[in-house]
């Protein structure tokens, strides 16, 4: 079961790791991202807290369940980016959870442009 | 720019010592130059050291923004049509992603969506001179028999199997030009995305009427008839 909803704060931290990867365009944007962008309020890139990070905490563990959603930049291999984003989300969690941290990171290629 | 005599063309006075400078020798820097860019004969610039050492000078200044723009890399101007377009296929396929294909390893958890997946064969397909790409579908390879159910709307992590709708021009082998085809396709998923392929099918479903350029380029392509 992952049905625990963790903080806010840990998916803005691991969608800054994701969004500093190199290779990673953005994130998913939601529909309100992309409405938001195309009318000038805010560059997807900029939020974070959209629908291309999902963080869900293990029921009874400390381990994590992230669920990351990018486009990448044309010209990156997208699996050498994926690893990558897999490596800081790693980080990323290890850094905010602890010692104890852990999480089990599906990385979803959205698009490439 | 022409100049006269006196320094100031069709009579309009500079203002400020900027503009007329002078060399040693009392001709001023600005006629010099343009004299020696125009082909000019000046008998007393062919003798004189000063007016010399100032045409060694342009020269000089001629040779370096020359190395200047030839270092410079070659960027394309910014097309931003083809970006628009490109931002408008995200958001088309964040809206209708389609199904989504493994990457990576069997034990990796890295997905890319068919959409995108596809988009790339076709792009390396279409660099085939003669050569459209058109449908492309990627599927499980019904050989590989998964080792675990997929999660919901994912294909088993394996190798896929990818089914690639081609025109073809009229001067090409059909046997060579689906080698060619798949070698692309292949190339892509390896080099381009890291995704395993089983099998790549390819469909030729139109012959196509070539264009001048398409011949210029014929007799530099591999695999097509004389």
């Amino acid at each position: 079961m992952t049905d625990q909803q963790v903080p806010r704060t840990l998916e803005d931290t691991v969608g800054a790791a994701v969004l500093a990867t190199r290779g990673v365009a953005f994130l998913r944007p939601g529909l309100a991202g992309l409405l938001r962008s195309s009318v000038g309020l805010g560059a997807a890139r900029g939020t974070t807290g959209a629908s291309g990070v999902r963080v869900r905490r293990h029921k009874g563990s400390r381990g994590l369940d992230v669920e990351v959603y990018v486009v990448l930049n044309r010209g990156h291999r997208a699996l050498d980016v994926t690893r990558a984003v897999r490596s800081a989300v790693l980080d990323a969690v290890l850094k905010e959870a602890g010692e104890g941290g852990s999480a089990q990171v599906k990385v979803t290629v959205t698009g490439v442009v | 720019m022409a100049m006269n005599e006196s320094g100031a063309p069709d009579g309009t006075s500079f203002d400020g010592p900027s503009e007329e400078e002078l060399l040693p020798c009392g001709r001023r820097l600005a006629q010099v130059w343009e004299l020696a860019e125009t082909g000019g004969q000046d008998p007393h610039t062919a003798e004189c050291p000063h007016c010399g050492e100032a045409l060694r000078a342009l020269r000089a200044l001629e040779g370096v923004v020359a190395r200047a723009r030839d270092d410079e890399p070659r960027v394309p101007p910014w097309d931003t049509a083809a970006l628009a377009d490109r931002v408008m296929d995200v958001v088309r396929l964040e809206l209708r992603p389609g199904r989504t294909l493994p990457l990576g390893e069997a034990d990796e958890d890295a997905w890319i969506v068919e959409a995108a997946a596809a988009r790339t064969f076709r792009a390396a397909v279409d660099t085939l001179p003669g050569v459209r790409a058109g449908s492309c579908r990627i599927e499980a390879d019904a050989q590989e028999a998964p080792s675990s159910a997929p999660p919901p709307g994912r294909l088993p992590r394996g190798p896929a199997r990818v089914r690639v709708e081609v025109q073809v021009g009229l001067s090409w082998n059909l046997q060579l030009v689906a080698d060619e085809v798949r070698a692309r396709v292949v190339g892509a998923a390896d080099h381009e995305l890291g995704m395993r392929i089983a099998a790549v099918d390819v469909v030729v479903t139109d012959l196509l009427d070539e264009d001048e350029d398409a011949d210029e380029d014929a007799d530099a392509t591999e695999g097509r008839q004389p």
